[in-house]
């Protein structure tokens, strides 16, 4: 187990090493509390994501991957370092423009309570687009509500779906805006295995054919599998790497993680 | 952003049930304020008996006094609460105005019909009862309806509703009371006025050749009604009028004749005072108490907000989305509310005038104006609420829509004990100020006091709740173990507890203010009342009164020492013509009839030119022992006199004492309203007091305590005015009490799961509610009465001389009690409902 604080990891396939980082963060920290309390959820993390490429973030509790995660999506300032998405430093940015940031190029999928109850399916697909002000491409979202077999639920409201379809429905309001990234949370954490086949899959779909980042925290050695690279952090840091990952290897790296 | 904020209604309208509830109150209270202070601003006296008359004439009601010069130059002007008088002389130079056809004088005096028990038949319409000469009768166009016109001396006609009201036909002989005396009369006819009916009063006719002894005027009229030719202008004639007549003489047409016909005196700007007054309140407490509830509502969707943060909504975006729920919200409670407003304002306004404290003659005839800035002022409520409410809300971080659990942020931060700190500072500052002497200001800051003592116990409520919660529950935690686990948790959520305990404050505050006040003053009056009346026999003289000669009757009669008589009064005071209610007292020992606690000077030296004041007056007026006092009486007659005493005892009674032959010449009724008699009450001297009664209908004769009987009724009719609105003003903070513990108790459903999952049952969580509500309610009865009293205690200090307002246990236990039923339905209802289902359902429940 590695504990040197600044190791410069990247997962960019040698081929590709000269193509923009889709989202890259420098020298990340994040500290919680002070003085005896202080948590350092991530120390010094270096990581760089390439356009059209699926990560899987992985580690035990309490590694800092959901901080990792919260930081590189704008939703939680960093103590120190610098999160740049598509060239665009998030670190300075004020509350409004991440706002506007978070909604037109990052999309969301939490592992749970994803939608607005209030709102139905088509509602809650189109509300990043209806708030940014700007009119979602009519072709492009049916394609989307195709794609992710919701057409037959798109009047509904959320208490009316299964959990495997409130994901799905999370992700094609993600995808609707055509985001730069799409972090996703665990989430197939609370979905059963048929579920989770099918919204593992739509997430591979979306890289393959749209070119579509996706940095995905999971627990889940299966759902891993489905991408292109893991990524192991240890107490707030880069532990290890994997390319081309299957579920055992994933499994066996996990376990000797612990070690 | 729309159809977002109508869907959002649409699934969440339980939550804002009580915000349609609160506006809806909103409306109709402030609509009902905003009545009654229309009805005060146009105070529009309509006029009836002289309603088909073109031109009346008679003397301007106002009295004006200018003061200051220069710049400063300000003219005042008070209405004369007595009629003043015009000379008779003018009636021949009115006459002799081209287009004048006739010029005839009017006299009104009060006269009582009576019936075969001698008692006073009061008018079918509840109004007063008047007498005028015939000569008047036909040019206020009443007409004969059945009978002939009164000639001799001792007939009369009387007006038809009044005669079919007593029983009385055309010839019988009836008995008639005018200004103390009882005479026998015949009627020879019943008459209608030409407008149909009467509905403000009731009119008898005397014969033109009856005794003047019912005037006491010689030489004056009220008013002259003026007749124009048949092809002469009315604006024109008027305009003559004006110019040949003095300033002090007004001549009015249309509408405005009712000023005339009507002495209504200044209870416009009262009912302008109490109604804005009131109104006010109700918009303050209106808008806390909304506000409160979007933060509950706020708080309940606290995930779903940081959500919408999260992926899609701009700070700003939040706030509009929460100004417009709002508004909508506000838009449908204040659509509901409009028309109940409309029927309050006139109901309270009917019971008002039925119980005398405003002229039943005012004008309540309304436009949609009072609706209207209410619906607007409703709005601007909501707008200001969901401004407060939505900056707490776009600060929520979007991160906290990942949490599994809803823990609220810290309410304790600095800038809040800040606020308080400065609301506590506002508090002592204003309390310094209302404990100076002047009762008038101590009476118009306790609203002040109140608001912001609570402004202080809202925002300083996470500190003292902590220790109010710990304390509660030391003491109640050990009893059982529902109350143990009622401890832990409001230890545990204080911010909860917070929340449910602020309406409370509110609600006991306003509530316990409204009450106590009313109470405070009414016990003193009643207390110096006793202590001021000391005679031993006092015959009161109803609404016709007692005739001034009796009182040289009763001096002289065996076994009466002392008797004195009294009339009420007002007269105006100082720059700004203030009112002040005054009293003429006929000479005599007056110490032994009345105790006013003199402090200063002697009241047996009260004679003409002289005054007698009160220590209130004293101070208003810089006025002691030897100086002179400046003032109009009550027809706007300027006087001036020189203090020969200074007394205590003017509650209930008078601020100003002056000699009744004084007062005689310048009021509208010359009947005495009582006389106090101190004397062995001997047989003789008792049997010239049976018979003075007997011969004035409507009198009464009794001990002391009479006087205190008769205040005691009028107060409490004045009383109704402050509990009334009061009453609904504290119930609609009492809409906020069950709304935030309906709500508060309904999100804790999976709380309440998992508490039966591990083992509690359902009958333990109910009397946990029970124990956690006890905690809520004494907090908040406790810091309500705090509010309330510590308010009241400027008022008290210059109301009784005691800082201790009177806190009657009945009304305190009532107080208790509302709270306790509103609190056990805010709370044991929902907590029914959240229980009902499984728990192993309701704990996969999201929020």
């Amino acid at each position: 187990m590695t504990t040197t604080d600044t190791i410069i990891r990247s997962v960019q396939v040698p081929d590709l090493a000269g193509s923009p980082a889709a989202l890259r963060v420098t020298a990340l920290t994040k500290t919680y509390g002070r003085g005896d309390a202080q948590v350092r959820a991530l120390r010094n993390v270096d990581l760089s994501f390439r356009p059209a490429s699926f990560t899987a973030v992985m580690g035990p509790s309490g590694c800092g991957k959901s901080t990792f995660l919260h930081t590189s999506a704008g939703l939680d300032t960093p103590t120190s370092g610098s999160v740049t998405l598509d060239g665009i430093e998030l670190t300075t940015m004020n509350e409004v423009a991440l706002t506007k940031l978070r909604r037109q190029r990052i999309g969301f999928v939490f592992q749970a309570f994803n939608l607005l109850p209030a709102l139905t399916v088509h509602q809650n697909i189109l509300l990043p687009a209806r708030l940014s002000g700007t009119r979602p491409d009519k072709p492009w979202v049916r394609e989307v509500i195709e794609r992710t077999r919701l057409t037959e639920r798109v009047a509904h409201r959320p208490a009316q779906l299964s959990g495997g379809q409130q994901q799905r429905v999370a992700i094609a309001r993600a995808l609707v805006m055509r985001p730069v990234v799409l972090f996703a949370d665990e989430p197939t954490g609370a979905l059963d295995s048929r579920s989770s086949r099918d919204v593992l899959l739509l997430l591979r779909d979306c890289v393959d054919r749209d070119g579509l980042t996706i940095v995905m925290v999971t627990h889940d050695p299966v759902a891993a599998a489905h991408a292109d690279a893991v990524v192991f952090l240890a107490d707030g840091s880069v532990a290890d790497h994997m390319q081309d990952p299957t579920p055992e290897r994933v499994a066996d790296r996990l376990i000797r993680l612990g070690e | 952003m729309f159809s977002f904020v109508a869907s959002t209604l649409r699934t969440r309208w339980a939550a804002f049930i009580g915000i349609i509830v609160a506006a809806s109150t909103a409306v109709a209270l402030i609509t009902a304020c905003g009545y009654l202070l229309e009805t005060g601003v146009r105070g529009t006296v309509m006029p009836e008996r002289l309603s088909q008359v073109s031109i009346v004439v008679a003397a301007d009601q106002t009295m004006s006094t200018t003061s200051g010069s220069g710049e400063d130059r300000e003219t005042v002007t008070a209405e004369a609460t007595e009629r003043r008088r015009i000379d008779a002389a003018l009636i021949a130079d009115v006459a002799a105005t081209p287009g004048v056809q006739s010029a005839v004088p009017e006299v009104t005096f009060p006269a009582h019909l009576l019936d075969q028990q001698g008692r006073p038949v009061g008018s079918p319409t509840g109004g007063p009862s008047w007498g005028h000469r015939w000569g008047s009768a036909e040019s206020t166009t009443f007409e004969v309806d059945e009978g002939r016109a009164p000639m001799a001396p001792d007939e009369i006609a009387i007006d038809t509703q009044l005669a079919t009201h007593a029983g009385v036909i055309v010839g019988d002989l009836v008995s008639v009371t005018t200004g103390g005396t009882v005479a026998q009369r015949t009627v020879t006819a019943t008459v209608r006025h030409a407008s149909g009916s009467l509905e403000h009063q009731s009119a008898l006719f005397f014969a033109d050749s009856a005794p003047a002894a019912t005037e006491r005027h010689p030489g004056t009229v009220d008013l002259v009604v003026v007749t124009l030719h048949p092809k002469a202008d009315v604006d024109a004639v008027a305009d003559d009028l004006r110019a040949m007549l003095d300033d002090d003489i007004a001549v009015l047409a249309g509408d405005d004749m009712g000023g005339a016909e009507f002495i209504a005196g200044n209870s416009s700007l009262a009912l302008i005072a109490i109604a804005g007054s009131l109104g006010g309140i109700a918009v303050v407490v209106a808008t806390m108490v909304i506000a409160g509830m979007l933060a509950l509502i706020i708080q309940q969707r606290h995930r779903e907000i940081a959500l919408l943060r999260a992926i899609a909504a701009t700070p700003r975006q939040v706030r509009r989305a929460i100004k417009l729920e709002t508004l909508t919200v506000v838009a449908i409670g204040a659509a509901i509310g409009v028309l109940p407003g409309v029927a309050l304002g006139r109901v309270v306004l009917d019971m008002w005038q039925d119980k005398g404290v405003v002229p039943t003659m005012y004008d309540s005839e309304h436009g949609v104006v009072p609706a209207f800035v209410a619906v607007l002022t409703t709005f601007a409520i909501g707008w200001a609420a969901a401004r407060i409410a939505g900056g707490r809300a776009s600060r929520i971080r979007p991160i906290e829509a990942l949490n599994e659990s809803s823990v609220p942020r810290a309410h304790r931060h600095r800038g809040r004990l800040l606020l308080g700190a400065v609301a506590v500072v506002g508090t002592m500052m204003v309390f310094k100020v209302a404990m100076s002497i002047d009762p008038y200001l101590a009476t118009a800051l306790v609203p002040a006091l109140v608001v912001l003592m609570f402004v202080v116990t809202a925002v300083l409520a996470p500190w003292y709740t902590v220790i109010g919660v710990h304390v509660v529950s030391l003491i109640t935690g050990r009893l059982s173990t529902p109350s143990y686990l009622a401890g832990v948790n409001a230890r545990a959520r204080t911010q909860r507890v917070a929340a449910a305990v602020t309406p409370i404050v509110l609600a006991v505050g306003i509530a316990g203010m409204g009450l106590f006040q009313q109470n405070t003053s009414a016990a003193e009056r009643s207390e110096q009342t006793r202590q001021r009346v000391i005679a031993e026999r006092v015959i009161t003289g109803g609404e016709p009164g007692l005739s001034p000669d009796i009182v040289d009757e009763l001096s002289d009669a065996e076994g009466v020492d002392t008797a004195v008589g009294m009339q009420q009064t007002e007269v105006f005071y100082g720059p700004d013509l203030d009112p002040s209610p005054a009293a003429g007292l006929t000479a005599g020992d007056i110490g032994d009839v009345l105790d006013l606690h003199v402090r200063s000077g002697a009241l047996r030296d009260l004679t003409a030119g002289t005054v007698a004041i009160s220590e209130n007056m004293a101070d208003q007026t810089d006025g002691r022992l030897g100086t002179t006092l400046t003032f109009r009486l009550g027809d706007g007659h300027e006087a001036s006199a020189r203090v020969i005493a200074v007394y205590s005892r003017s509650v209930g009674f008078a601020d100003v004492v002056l000699p009744q032959e004084l007062v005689a010449e310048h009021v509208t009724d010359v009947a005495l309203d009582a006389v106090f008699i101190s004397g062995r009450t001997t047989a003789n001297g008792e049997q010239a007091v049976q018979s003075t009664v007997a011969r004035h209908p409507g009198a009464e004769a009794g001990g002391a305590d009479l006087v205190k009987r008769d205040d005691d009724a009028s107060a409490k009719s004045q009383a109704w005015v402050g509990y009334l609105l009061m009453v609904l003003v504290a119930s609609f903070a009492g809409i906020a009490v069950v709304n935030s513990l309906a709500l508060s108790t309904a999100e804790r459903v999976r709380e309440f799961a998992l508490m039966r999952l591990g083992g509690t049952t359902r009958r333990q969580i109910l009397r946990m509610l029970r124990w956690e509500t006890l905690t809520v309610i004494l907090l908040g009865c406790t810091l309500g009465a705090v509010v309330a009293v510590v308010s009241l205690i400027p008022y008290s200090s210059t109301t009784t001389g005691s800082p201790i307002p009177s806190t009657p246990a009945v009304m305190c236990l009532g107080l208790f009690g509302g709270v306790v039923l509103l609190a056990l339905v805010g709370t044991q209802l929902p907590g029914r409902l959240a229980l009902r289902a499984h728990p192993v359902e309701s704990i996969g429940t999201k929020q």
